[in-house]
């Protein structure tokens, strides 16, 4: 039996070994721009892509590197690369596998920005997307056209909690030959790895549960290197020319042939980092590798703090509904069961009797609870997403996404529980009163 | 690029530069299972110090068409057919593990075609556990983990790379799985069954380079020591933490050995 490290090791290891000069056991932080060439042939060499190593940090960098190698060897990937950020990791694998006249296939159930990118930036560039909502599998399949160069989904929606049955999904691309990029950031690979499931290509925020810390912005793209990126569409023309077909730069390198399973990231690398340069710092690098460190740990408190959340909501008086894939009336419940079966994330939906007003009241009224536009922190944090997040995106898309206008997101965080559920009770008593002054 | 050999389609990486007329020509020859995407770290930095390169698929690994070829020695017949395809009167070759044992055998068949061998975690013979054949018959995918298990070094266990980003344990697995089914299977019988490793060594007359990593499980530093032993004309080196994929684990100290004997080679034919 093969007998590689496990996640809990791979967390806290993987990536990086101790150099042999200074030893540090913890990951050192490379904070310069550029890297002192040994002579003129190495100088080439790193530019032409013929070794490894670093030549300018907006294309790799020593510490961001212990990111990325942790990041590949976490969830199973061939390669990684991480990005300043979440939203930057989806533009580049956007603007990496499509050109202009090109189409997505989206599942519509997306955080707000992920939809933007999608339906308002890219057009504008020449690439349409259609979204089909993720339990439409029928619909899903339908809306493939000979154009649909990838089919972008989350695994877990947000803030609407839908789950995706990527497997069959995964079974629709694969018929269709196109390849599956998901956004995995509410699972991480402690609760789902997407790449053992189908999907070819998965993006991090790693700003969120990763990091956990609630200090850095970052992301993080990892090419699962189980993709054919030589197939030919009906004309017998290269199908994702980027990987397929020579590159503008380097001698005309065709990534496929050259790079195989890594041909994706290393396209990333040569032409996204090199010229959109949204490059993750090596402080971030450094923070973020220190959440790492405990994510699973992290990851076990907040399912169970989650956990006991559903507990207190369910049934409150002040509650008129609550949403979460582990709960049984949730509709993608039978598909959490199966494919989260370590937890369906530590984000939880739900709704104050009062609506909007009600709503406020409850989160202006929370103190250990701390109402801002994030997810994922090792605090708890409320926000409400129809006035915030999801403030950019229209009516129509926020139905579409499962949001409604009393909807209050919970991220669970990692506090005493019993302290967590004090502060409810007296926040939501307050809201309540509100509700009841309006009714 | 692709090119014919016995009727089927070969994809073999030139390390990213085109042939030119009066090169000397570097073949490079995969191991069990893998493909060309072996040589990633070698193929472009050798064709850059101006080598004509060669690192194709065998049939029915990567995108080569065809089945895979059974037999140390029916391998070592395509290689040279496909030295003929490309107009390589002669080329240093340089075998990874499998690789080296079909080298031998080019070398034995054709000593005139090869101007110098280079053998990296390679030996005489090369002995398979008749469990992981096996395996590799019928759970093939359990067999690449296996195999990727041992092939790899405790640092790229630990997701160590010069290359930066990527995970030697999974570029490997998914590396071994875009070949044919049978791809793995045949080359271990292949290599089970090859027992004319020392004779073809004892009679090689070209210059030979060992490189050797004292951590290899899949074929011991000691094999390889025995091999460079039955060598007349042979150097050796050890490479400490390596496993046995030195080519991707350990790529500057294996391309700067390359670098340094090929240079060596070049200034004998100059003198």
């Amino acid at each position: 039996m093969a007998d590689f490290y496990k996640l809990e090791t791979l967390a806290l290891h993987a990536g990086h070994v101790p150099d042999s000069e200074h030893g540090s056991r913890a990951v050192p932080i490379h904070q310069t721009t550029s890297y002192v060439f040994k002579d003129a042939r190495q100088a080439a060499a790193l530019y032409n892509m013929e070794e490894g190593g670093h030549l300018y940090s907006r294309i790799s960098n020593p510490t961001v590197a212990v990111l990325e190698q942790r990041l590949a060897a976490m969830e199973g990937g061939a390669a990684c690369v991480a990005t300043a950020s979440g939203m930057a990791a989806l533009h580049c694998v956007t603007t990496m596998l499509v050109s202009a006249g090109d189409h997505i296939v989206s599942t519509a159930q997306l955080y707000g920005a992920n939809i933007n990118l999608l339906k308002n930036t890219m057009p504008r560039f020449g690439v349409e997307t259609s979204f089909v909502h993720g339990r439409d599998l029928d619909g899903l399949k339908a809306a493939i056209q000979p154009n649909t160069k990838f089919l972008f989904c989350e695994m877990i929606g947000n803030p609407g909690l839908d789950v995706l049955d990527v497997e069959a999904v995964a079974k629709i691309a694969r018929e269709a030959g196109i390849p599956i990029v998901m956004d995995a950031t509410f699972c991480t690979p402690c609760l789902f790895k997407p790449l053992d499931h189908g999907v070819n290509v998965v993006i991090h925020s790693v700003t969120k549960w990763m990091g956990g810390h609630g200090t850095t912005i970052g992301g993080a793209i990892i090419d699962g290197g189980n993709f054919h990126w030589g197939q030919k569409d009906a004309d017998g023309n290269d199908k994702w020319p980027t990987l397929a077909a020579p590159h503008y730069a380097l001698d005309g390198i065709i990534f496929w042939e050259e790079f195989g399973p890594i041909a994706l990231s290393q396209r990333i690398r040569a032409e996204a980092m090199y010229n959109f340069g949204p490059s993750m710092s090596p402080f971030a690098a450094f923070q973020l590798l220190q959440g790492i460190e405990t994510l699973p740990l992290r990851m076990e408190r907040h399912m169970e703090n989650t956990a006991r959340m559903l507990d207190f909501l369910t049934g409150h008086e002040a509650v008129s509904w609550v949403r979460h894939p582990s709960l049984p009336d949730h509709p993608d419940h039978e598909t959490a069961n199966r494919l989260l079966p370590k937890g369906a994330g530590s984000v939880i939906a739900f709704g104050i009797k009062g609506g909007r007003e009600a709503g406020a009241a409850f989160i202006e009224n929370v103190n250990v609870a701390s109402h801002l536009a994030n997810v994922g922190d090792a605090k708890t944090l409320v926000i409400h997403p129809a006035s915030t997040t999801h403030s950019h995106i229209s009516a129509e898309d926020m139905k579409a996404g499962g949001l409604s206008d009393d909807m209050i997101r919970l991220s669970v965080g990692l506090e005493n529980f019993e302290d967590l559920a004090a502060d409810f009770s007296r926040a939501l008593k307050i809201a309540r009163k509100v509700a009841g002054d309006r009714s | 690029m692709k090119i014919g050999v016995d009727g089927n389609e070969v994809h073999l990486s030139t390390g990213g530069r085109t042939h030119e007329a009066g090169r000397p020509f570097v073949m490079f020859l995969h191991g069990s299972g893998f493909d060309r995407h072996s040589w990633p770290l070698q193929s472009r930095a050798l064709a850059y110090d101006g080598y004509n390169v060669i690192a194709a698929d065998m049939p029915g690994h990567g995108l080569s068409a065809g089945a895979p070829l059974a037999g140390i020695e029916t391998q070592a017949e395509w290689a040279l057919k496909l030295l003929d395809a490309l107009g390589a009167p002669q080329a240093v070759l340089v075998g990874h593990s499998q690789g080296g044992l079909i080298a031998l055998e080019m070398a034995k068949k054709a000593p005139q075609r090869v101007r110098a061998i280079v053998f990296i975690g390679s030996a005489a013979a090369i002995p398979v556990n008749p469990q992981l054949i096996e395996q590799a018959e019928n759970d093939r995918f359990a067999a690449y983990a296996n195999m990727v298990d041992w092939a790899y070094g405790p640092d790229a266990h630990m997701h160590e790379n010069t290359w930066p980003g990527a995970s030697h344990i999974h570029y490997a697995l998914q590396v071994m799985s875009m070949s044919d089914p049978l791809a793995l299977s045949t080359d271990l019988k292949s290599c089970a069954a090859y027992s004319g490793g020392e004779e073809a060594a004892r009679g090689l007359k070209c210059p030979v380079m060992c490189i050797l990593a004292s951590q290899d499980k899949m074929t011991p530093a000691k094999a390889g020591k025995a091999l460079a032993g039955l060598i007349a004309d042979c150097e050796m080196h050890v490479i400490a933490g390596s496993g046995h994929t030195l080519p991707t684990e350990r790529p500057r100290e294996v391309n700067a050995l390359l670098r340094a004997f090929l240079s060596r080679l070049d200034a004998q034919a100059a003198a």
